[in-house]
């Protein structure tokens, strides 16, 4: 590569970069200045001024018998400057009648949330929205355990004509790594409205204080026939195997080969249970180029967890 | 116990959202998706105030937001991505020599496009943003070695790529 192509390759990228953003675009406004929550549509969707959210009310509800808590926030467009954001506890909503309006409900988890095993909650957006398709957008929930959010990257904010009735759930499923207390907070959007809310969880550890969760990745590069291809095998959770490890993982790589992993499990479990976090390379060269179903086990004191991985491998 | 400092997330944003946005265009071809891309990226930062160790940090911490979000972006984009190795190369006469460059730079770019990721990651930081091997190591969770195969792989493939069309 000669300095000539790399001064080509800076002079292309930034008649490119300018030519897409003008010089005299004014940059928009701060996203985290007093806002609300999660969005703040940008020029592209359409210059949505959020005009004043007036929190109506907040009702917590938990529905006798079961063990669903629903938290609800209702809100609509008024014409009082908003004067908080704070749920009021046992106010009953009061959304204007005809105008466009947005509640959220998360649902708490049917089943107690639990490490390594997967948790759904139901988010619900209702209300009054104009959106083009008629359904509200995905939610974007915040899990409050560091790992990164659930929802769309971006939001189609096609807002046309009157308000229609909407009334849309979302499963969002998440699986803990460690027990504790999360706050799991869910924000959705409709035609500029914005409702956000949180939920409290409580994760255990199991009925036995054991846990196990399976993360599988491919390597960003692509796979090549004669390379090796690595595959990183992460598992957490809580476990009382004997060397605070658990076993290396067992892989199939859906090519014939035989099943890389141990030939048989050390199943020695004793004392209390501790946090495990243990990431496995697995390494593997497919002969042929092909799509390939990579499946993953893992095991710790009689839990188990299996992923499937698909492994696109390419001709050299 | 690591220290934290209180960084003023808007000035960054003030002085940085352009070059950011710009950076996210050169990745995924469309200004709409790049500005919501960058919106998110400080949305998150903003949540991290009181995390964050120092202006630079939040700076890198922005930066790899801005790429994670771009992925994202491609991901569900991968039918426009087909579309775009299929444009047919340039033909077109050159009149002089600066228009000669013009479709050069036109060439060279859509070059940039049809890498594979990494590689295009890598030379946008490295040509647009003007980052140091180390820091585009840091800014995409790679090694030092990687960053530098994967540029002198992608230089070697868009030269190659511009071999052909001339």
């Amino acid at each position: 590569m000669t300095a000539d192509s790399e001064q080509l390759l800076r002079e292309a990228m930034r008649e490119a970069a300018c030519q897409a953003l003008d010089d005299r675009r004014e940059v928009p406004p701060f996203p985290g200045a007093g806002q609300p929550a999660r969005w703040r549509p940008t020029r592209s969707r359409g210059i949505h001024r959020f005009g004043p959210l007036t929190v109506a009310a907040a009702v917590l509800t938990i529905v006798a018998g079961a063990t669903v808590g629903v938290a609800v926030v209702n809100a609509n467009r008024g014409d009082d400057p908003a004067t908080g954001t704070s749920p009021t506890a046992g106010t009953s909503p009061a959304p204007a009648p005809d105008g466009p309006n947005l509640a959220l409900e998360i649902g708490y988890p049917v089943d107690p949330p639990v490490v390594g095993v997967e948790t759904t909650f139901a988010v619900r957006g209702t209300g009054m929205s104009a959106e083009a398709d008629g359904s509200i957008d995905a939610p974007v929930v915040s899990f409050g355990d560091g790992s990164p959010d659930s929802g769309p990257a971006s939001v189609d904010n096609a807002c046309s004509g009157d308000p229609v009735p909407i009334d849309d759930t979302f499963p969002v499923s998440h699986t803990y790594t460690q027990p504790g207390t999360y706050e799991v907070s869910a924000s959705i959007e409709s035609c500029g409205l914005i409702q956000t809310q949180s939920l409290t969880v409580e994760v255990s550890a199991g009925p036995a204080g054991l846990g196990l969760a399976l993360d599988v990745s491919s390597a960003p590069e692509p796979s090549v026939a004669g390379t090796e291809t690595t595959i990183t095998v992460r598992g957490t959770g809580m476990t009382a195997e004997a060397d605070g490890h658990i076993d290396y993982p067992q892989v199939s790589f859906g090519d014939g080969s035989p099943d890389a992993g141990p030939a048989s499990i050390d199943n020695a479990c004793s004392g209390d249970p501790v946090p495990i976090d243990d990431t496995f390379p697995v390494s593997h060269t497919y002969t042929q180029p092909g799509t390939y179903q990579v499946s993953v086990t893992i095991e710790s004191c009689g839990l188990s967890r299996t992923q499937t991985l698909t492994v696109e491998v390419r001709a050299p | 116990m690591i220290e934290t400092v209180e960084v003023d997330i808007e000035e960054i944003y003030q002085q940085r959202w352009r070059e950011l946005v710009r950076m996210a265009v050169l990745l995924v071809d469309d200004l709409a998706a790049a500005e919501d891309v960058v919106q998110d990226a400080f949305i998150g930062l903003h949540r991290k105030q009181g995390q964050l160790r120092s202006a630079d940090a939040a700076l890198a911490y922005v930066r790899t937001s801005v790429l994670n979000g771009a992925r994202s972006v491609l991901r569900k984009r991968r039918t426009v991505r087909l579309y775009l190795r299929a444009v047919p190369p340039l033909t077109a006469e050159p009149a002089d020599d600066a228009a000669l460059r013009s479709v050069e730079r036109e060439a060279a770019l859509a070059a940039v496009r049809r890498l594979p990721r990494r590689q295009r990651e890598v030379l946008v930081l490295r040509y647009w943003s003007e980052l140091s091997e180390a820091e585009i190591a840091a800014t995409l969770g790679i090694s030092s070695g990687s960053v530098k195969s994967a540029a002198s792989r992608g230089l070697d493939s868009v030269e190659t790529m511009l071999r052909g069309q001339r």
